[in-house]
């Protein structure tokens, strides 16, 4: 489903965050990243939604060269990947219904589709009670939920988490973990971005160890060591 | 709910803006009213010049019972004076329909002119060699009085004066609104990175899930184009007050004789209506796009 062939990522100001990176990510796989700060997690994950480009290597998506993508195909590049992040980033004068309903209004969706799909993405997530409230009248697991359905609502193949339990304490972030992984058995492809230790020692799936820039380490079933 | 999702997002944004959109939109109306009314006055004067065209200067207008030994007399007249460089018969016919332009959108006139087409008199027009006034006025009175001729005018001085401040005052005015456009330019494109701004998170969101560039941008671009746009509506209160007042100074008995040759046609009036139009939009188009390729990545 994703695969990295030697990837070199150069910032400006000739940071190198990432330097021959090589790896494929299976179909239904869940992959965990770790690593300190800085070792380059984010950037793999957003190498692979095309928010950033590498400067050497090639990376595939469902098996397309994603380099060669015109940008006007990007868009569509992206409604196969669903993102989440550690910040939210809800959208504060939308409620949570109108947050996820955003998401496929946006892509074109029809106005029946988005009736039908919201109130049942709300119902996953375990949030249909709070579809009309505001972001700020949440709590910080039940705004990870709601990005989690925006995410999850147009039923990507791939879902990127960058450090989604960062903010949250560690009972909100088992409840989390849950839904992604519920998420994931549907046959979903999970990358997430994590420094969360317990996490990554009680889920038993594959773990990608990061350091400048590096693979250093790549375990089925591992742990964060 | 593609259409209404457009609509909404444009608004929202003018809205949201809405002190920077306002001085858009003045920017706009301000640079495209002196834009309008230069070209209205270019048209005008091109009138003007049409009507002296060759440098014609001295007009003979002639009587309806003209002989044709008197006509052979003035050719002949003409013919003895060394300062008259080239001269040229107009007859009923091209002075007829010159009139008729001239008072394209004076229906009374029309009408009367339809109905005595003799109201439009014969002329010589006479081009002097030198640039002698003086010369000229005895020319002009020595024909006056000759047998056939009703009328010699003389209308250099006043034309070219005219000419020469509506020219000057052209100038100046495409001056200004050049800047002015400029300024209204970078006023829309301050205004459209300000809704940009503002609406970051949601372009961001947008972008992460997939909405097509041409979906992020379509609200942006037309508002720019609707700030043009109301700024061009503007500037045209303003073209149309400028001809009217350019038809009630020709319809005054003392400027008549020069200011008729001003007042635009139907035509060039929708033809200024039409440029102002497009210019609105084009200026409100350009600010947003240029706005939205600096500052919008994909
Ligand atoms: N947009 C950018 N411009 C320049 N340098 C960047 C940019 N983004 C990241 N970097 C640099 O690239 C390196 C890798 O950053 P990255 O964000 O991928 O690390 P990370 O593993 O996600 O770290 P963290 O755990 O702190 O989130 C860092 O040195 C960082 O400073
Ligand atoms: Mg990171």
């Amino acid at each position: 489903m994703i695969t990295f062939e030697n990837v070199t990522k150069i910032y400006k100001g000739n940071v190198e965050a990432l330097r021959g990176v090589s790896a494929t990510i299976e179909k239904g796989e869940f992959v965990f990243l770790v690593g300190p700060s800085g070792s380059g997690k984010s950037t793999m994950l957003r190498l692979i939604n095309r928010e950033e480009t590498a400067d050497k290597g090639r990376i595939f998506v469902a098996g397309k060269d994603i380099a060669r993508l015109s940008s006007w195909r990007v868009p569509y590049l992206r409604r196969n990947i669903g993102c989440i992040f550690q910040d939210y980033k809800l959208l504060a004068t939308k409620t949570v219904y109108e947050n996820v309903a955003f998401a496929l209004e946006v892509i074109g969706r029809p106005r029946n589709v988005v009736k039908t799909q919201v109130p049942a993405i709300l119902e996953l997530v375990g949030l249909e009670s709070k579809a009309d409230n505001l972001p700020e009248e949440l709590s910080g697991g039940e705004q990870q939920r709601v990005s989690i359905a925006r995410a999850f609502v147009n039923r990507p193949l791939i879902l990127l988490a960058d450090e989604p339990t960062g903010n949250l304490d560690p009972a909100t972030s088992v409840g989390i973990m849950r839904l992604l992984d519920r998420i994931n058995r549907t046959g979903t492809t999970v990358v997430m971005a994590t420094h969360d230790r317990s996490i990554v020692d009680t889920m038993q799936r594959r773990v990608i160890e990061l350091e400048h820039g590096r693979i250093v380490r790549d375990q089925a079933r591992g742990v964060y060591q | 709910m593609k259409l209404d999702y457009i609509a909404r997002e444009t608004f929202t944004n003018l809205r949201r803006n809405v002190t920077l959109t306002i001085a858009a939109i003045m920017t706009v109306a301000v640079s495209l009213a002196l834009f309008g009314s230069t070209l209205l006055l270019n048209q005008g004067v091109d009138n003007v010049s049409a009507r002296w065209k060759d440098g014609i200067t001295l007009i003979a207008f002639l009587k309806s019972d003209i002989t044709d030994e008197q006509r052979d007399a003035i050719e002949t007249f003409i013919d003895e004076h060394p300062e008259v460089e080239r001269w040229r018969y107009v007859d009923r016919e091209e002075s007829h329909a010159e009139a008729m332009r001239l008072f394209d959108r004076n229906e009374a006139m029309k009408q009367r002119l339809e109905a005595n087409p003799e109201l439009v008199p014969d002329s010589y027009r006479l081009t002097p060699t030198a640039d002698d006034v003086d010369l000229m006025a005895s020319m002009g009175e020595e024909l006056a009085a000759m047998p056939g001729v009703l009328q010699v005018t003389d209308e250099r001085e006043s034309v070219q004066t005219v000419v020469g401040v509506s020219e000057f005052a052209q100038r100046a005015m495409l001056v200004v609104g050049i800047g002015l456009l400029v300024a209204a330019l970078l006023l829309i494109l301050n205004a459209i990175r300000m809704a940009m701004y503002a609406r970051r998170r949601e372009i961001e969101v947008m972008k992460l899930v997939g909405a097509t560039n041409w979906f992020i941008r379509v609200p942006f671009m037309l508002e720019g184009i609707v700030q043009g746009l109301i700024g061009a509506i503007f500037a045209l209160g303003a073209v149309f007050a400028l001809d009217r007042f350019m038809q009630r100074a020709a319809q005054h008995e003392d400027y008549r004789a020069i200011m008729e040759g001003f007042v635009a046609t139907s035509g060039e009036l929708w033809f200024t209506v039409v440029v102002v139009l497009v210019l609105g939009v084009v200026i409100g188009a350009a600010g947003s796009g240029w706005a939205l390729s600096r500052f919008l990545k994909v």
